[in-house]
């Protein structure tokens, strides 16, 4: 359901969240990054922090500068500007990634599954060669940055290059740093080795999340991507792989990022 | 320094956390239970530890110490205090008061055993801590390996630095704590919350269920999630569409932002009330958000304690809030005039 007017909830005492709706629609994470472009751009001063889902801003507010009430009420005149949204700002990413990769075919080995590209392949009528097409000829939307450091979902923008697969009906304990993975409407890493359910199809080149930046891109936080960038994920050899990790260790990898601008109104005119 | 001659169960160092990660998957971490460790730092003249996620420094860093403390031997005089969990604590071998200020000599050994009372015992030092700062705190966030000592929990051999104390040891030394602030809620086993943001997806049944009976902590809890066990809670029948965007679970939403103090009920059974180590995003339908203060209380309850939860009103619960934190800065103020 895409809500007429957002649906304001309380989190506890010191969390507003504004709900746009409830399903996995582009169009509610759109505006819930607009809303957080507006919001940077009054700069609310009893505001801590924006956290942004696919379909709900949360905000984090100084409890003694204001209230849950108080809050709503500096929020709502700004709504109007979220419904009237034509374009967002948006970094293209591009990522080098291995797909069909040895340790991520180990990891399944080890969960007794078969190799999860496979699965994908069946589950999308698909042989692996063409997963791996598929995947790399559209550009993926961040939607939201969470669960673990770095770690974020994203959703394929050109819908004719729609994959999914279910998740794993057990999670598994161990994924190893860096595997790209796909389950639902997400493709998301695991920026660092954690638990997790997607189905694994491949590994970054290189890192999304350095606790102490090494390389050029980096904020203070460690975390390289943001809710509303845009993502490219390309393929590459094995030795292409090694040779953009080696870079990656030792601090000299130029990271392929450029600022731009996400059109909105003419996405939504020929998707929406 | 200090001496880590014991680690204890799950000691790490701690301070008020840092807020402003939360878009990037960072939780805030800093002390389960900061009223706890803010008295600690009241009573030995350090800067106060504020609740988590406000705007506030995050004050001196202490030690959180987990169901048994450490032992510790201290290299120069100092003065420190004891708070929250009741450890026995032994001074060189003599039993130690606990909420006051005391004076401790170099070469001093302090022993902390197994939990009397609570679950979680602060240590606060004159000068706190001084591990390095990660992202403007001492916090340890032992899921990710940040913060605090190499970003993990002590072990026997660690040699903790102190800081410069702010007030001299002859000022704080024997320092109690003021009347109005109690060193022990009044009704530990008693937990506010504020309902939503799903719970108009459990039945009114459901809602009931969940506020009116008894809930038993489970041993799979910690700094991230604490869970409970109780029976299970009624739900309504979701839209087709959410099965089909969210999954197929009865609780399964499209996820959004998890609040420290959400309490997720994957499949309508076993709650899980999230901690200051949190996923920041999630997709299991959260019935209550546990308010600040009483995060701290859910930190003080050892698995197998019974708990309730009672529902408050939004601005009743930041009102709560808010009023914790002005006692803790007007004792401050007190002292700091007063000694």
């Amino acid at each position: 359901m895409i809500y007429d007017e957002p649906i304001f909830r309380p989190l506890g005492d010191r969390y507003l969240a504004v709900e746009f709706g409830d399903e996995a629609n582009l169009l509610l994470n759109f505006r819930v990054l607009a809303l957080k472009e507006a919001l940077e751009a009054e700069a609310i001063s009893s505001v801590i922090e924006v956290i942004p889902s696919l379909r709900e801003l949360g905000l984090v507010f100084d409890a003694e500068a204001t209230s849950h009430a108080r809050l709503e009420a500096a929020i709502r005149p700004l709504l109007p500007r979220v419904k009237d949204l034509t374009t967002l700002k948006s970094r293209y990413v591009r990522l080098p990634v291995w797909y069909d990769d040895p340790w991520s075919a180990e990891t399944a080995r080890r969960c007794n599954v078969d190799k999860n590209i496979d699965f994908v392949a069946r589950c999308n009528n698909l042989t692996v060669e063409q997963v791996i097409e598929t995947h790399t000829a559209s550009d993926y939307w961040v939607v939201c940055v969470g669960f673990t450091p770095g770690c974020y979902f994203s959703r394929v923008l050109d819908p004719s290059k729609w994959i999914t697969a279910p998740k794993y009906k057990v999670p598994r304990s161990y994924t190893p740093a860096r595997c790209l993975a796909l389950a639902g409407f997400s493709t998301g890493p695991y920026p660092v080795a954690s638990p997790g359910g997607y189905q694994l199809i491949g590994r970054l080149a290189v890192n999304l999340y350095e606790p102490t930046p090494r390389n050029k891109g980096f904020p203070e936080d460690g975390v390289l991507i943001r809710a509303g960038d845009r993502m490219r994920y390309y393929s590459v050899s094995p030795l292409e792989y090694d040779e953009i990790w080696d870079a990656v260790q030792s601090g000299r990898y130029a990271y392929d990022i450029r600022d731009d601008v996400f059109d909105v109104a003419g996405y939504l005119k020929q998707h929406g | 320094m200090i001496d880590v001659l014991q680690a204890g169960i799950q000691t790490t160092v701690q301070d008020g956390g840092r807020p402003g990660y939360l878009s990037r998957g960072i939780p805030p971490a800093g002390a389960q239970d900061y009223y706890a460790l803010a008295l600690g730092n009241l009573l030995v003249g350090n800067s106060l530890t504020p609740p988590p996620l406000s705007r506030e420094p995050p004050g001196d860093a202490g030690l959180e110490m987990l169901l048994r403390g450490p032992t510790l031997r201290f290299e120069r005089d100092t003065v420190i205090a004891l708070t929250g969990a009741d450890m026995a604590p032994a001074l060189d071998g003599q039993p130690m008061p606990m909420f006051e200020a005391v004076p401790v000599k170099a070469g001093a050994t302090l022993a902390l055993g197994y939990v009397k009372r609570g679950a979680r015992g602060y240590l606060a030092i004159a000068g706190g801590i001084d591990v390095p700062l990660y992202l403007n705190s001492r916090a340890t966030y032992i899921r990710g390996s940040q913060g605090g000592l190499g970003g993990r929990a002590l072990k026997a051999g660690d040699r903790l630095s102190l800081g410069t104390p702010r007030a001299s040891s002859g000022r704080v030394a024997g320092r109690k704590l003021p009347d109005d602030l109690a060193p022990w809620p009044e009704r530990p086993n008693e937990i506010h919350v504020v309902l939503g943001p799903q719970d108009f997806m459990f039945t009114p049944e459901g809602v009931e269920t969940f506020l009116g009976v008894e809930w038993k902590l489970s041993p799979v809890s910690d700094r991230m999630g604490m869970r409970l066990i109780g029976p299970k809670l009624a739900l309504h029948e979701r839209p087709a569409y959410l099965v089909r965007d969210a999954g197929s679970g009865p609780t399964d939403i499209v996820d959004d932002v998890i609040p420290i103090g959400g309490i997720q009920v994957p499949g309508g059974i076993e709650p899980i009330v999230m901690g200051v180590e949190n996923p920041t995003a999630g997709g299991y339908a959260k019935i209550a958000t546990v308010i600040t203060n009483d995060l701290g209380k859910m930190g003080q309850l050892v698995p197998g304690a019974m708990l309730r939860f009672k529902a408050i009103g939004a601005n009743q619960a930041r009102e709560i809030g808010l009023a914790q934190w002005r006692a803790l800065k007007a004792a401050e103020a007190t002292m700091r005039a007063g000694a």
